[in-house]
């Protein structure tokens, strides 16, 4: 139910808009800030299959890495080794990055929810 | 006999051939989707700009809400700078959404002669997401090196380590570096690819259980109930995964942008 005092003055146009888009913006905030509680959980699946290939990829892209260093220089295996250690850093530190990116939008949410 | 074999939904098969200096360049049923999710998303976003209302209609608003969201998705994590990629990033997303949600047609009237109808997820080849990642990789390269000279390389040398470690930091970014394209390619590849391997699997079971006999047909509901699920999770999944690599171009563009972390 809408009180006496917040019904918009019809006979000044300027303030009638001014005044819907003040409702508007205050509803559209609330409607927002009650569907972002719904979308948390729904991301969880594509979060953790984020985590999964960014580790994945970093192991294998620093194995491949070191391998064709081992073709071009002709020093197989230490290459490959030295490769594969650096990739699960280079694994790690995207990991690390990804949670960094999503724990910084999570906490942005929160600042405008 | 109904076809159960799950894998055959990814098989490319020539609609028109065609052949230029000895490679096949032929228009596949790939092509067609392609072409039709980049048809579709083109008319619906003409005709739902075209009337430019105040107040906008239905159509218009599916246009605005896309245009918002995407917009939002940019400018957090380029910044206001960021927002001259819009176009490219726009394209990217909705592209990338229209293959998954065509993909989720179990059929499609398709006139190729011998396979009739059939459905295709684009994004279930990983040439296809590869060619798109290492599109973002291109413009992240070469937008980083044009704006910001030898400074992009900064990337790959983080501020505020000691000097020995560099040995080691300069390869570990490198490679994580290296990774992104293939990464941000595979996720959305492998997503599509084992969903739809799934549904097709337990579409799989309910015709084979039907088949068996007696009273078998009745076991039928559990896998049907399975695919009901499943096919509700793909849609969340075909929508998430767009969204996803939307959002890393975004992040990756934002080194392009700003390379000293």
């Amino acid at each position: 139910m809408m009180s006496k005092r917040d019904e918009p003055d019809r006979s000044n146009p300027d303030d009638h808009l001014a005044d819907f888009e003040q409702r508007l913006s205050v509803k559209l905030d609330a409607k927002q800030a009650e569907d972002r509680k719904y979308d948390r959980p729904k991301q969880g699946w594509a979060t953790g299959m984020r985590y999964g290939t960014e580790f994945m990829v970093g192991v294998l892209v620093g194995a491949a890495f070191g391998y064709l260093i081992d073709r071009i220089f002709d020093t197989l295996p230490f290459g490959l080794l030295i490769g594969t250690l650096l990739g699960f850093g280079a694994g790690t530190v995207n990991v690390v990055r990804a949670a960094k990116e999503l724990s910084e939008r999570a906490s942005r949410d929160q600042e405008e929810a | 006999m109904v076809e159960q074999n799950p894998i055959q939904q990814f098989e490319i098969h020539e609609i028109a051939s065609l052949e230029v200096a000895g490679y096949n360049l032929a228009f596949t049923n790939s092509a067609f989707f392609m072409l039709l999710a980049a048809v579709s998303v083109t008319l619906l976003m003409a005709f739902a700009t075209n009337k430019r209302a105040l107040v906008p209609g239905r159509g218009q608003s599916i246009a605005e809400i896309l245009y918002g969201f995407v917009a939002d998705m940019v400018r957090s994590s380029a910044g206001n700078e960021g927002l001259q990629f819009f176009p490219f990033v726009f394209t990217l997303f909705i592209f990338i959404l229209a293959g998954n949600m065509f993909g989720m047609f179990p059929y499609f009237p398709l006139g190729i002669e011998g396979i009739g109808w059939h459905g295709f997820t684009i994004t279930s080849h990983i040439i296809v997401t590869l060619t798109l990642s290492m599109m973002v990789m291109t413009i992240v390269v070469g937008f980083g090196v044009y704006k910001n000279g030898f400074k992009f390389l900064k990337l790959f040398v983080p501020a505020g380590v000691p000097p020995v470690l560099y040995l080691i930091v300069t390869p570990i970014e490198v490679i994580s570096f290296l990774s992104r394209p293939i990464s941000l390619s595979v996720r959305l590849f492998a997503n599509m690819l084992a969903g739809h391997i799934l549904l097709k699997v337990f579409a799989g079971f309910i015709v084979m259980l039907a088949g068996a006999g007696a009273a078998w047909g009745i076991v039928g509901v559990l896998p049907f109930a399975m695919v009901i699920g499943l096919t509700a999770l793909e849609f969340l999944v075909a929508f998430l995964q767009a969204y996803v690599f939307a959002i890393l171009t975004c992040i990756y563009l934002n080194d392009a942008l700003h390379p000293s972390h």
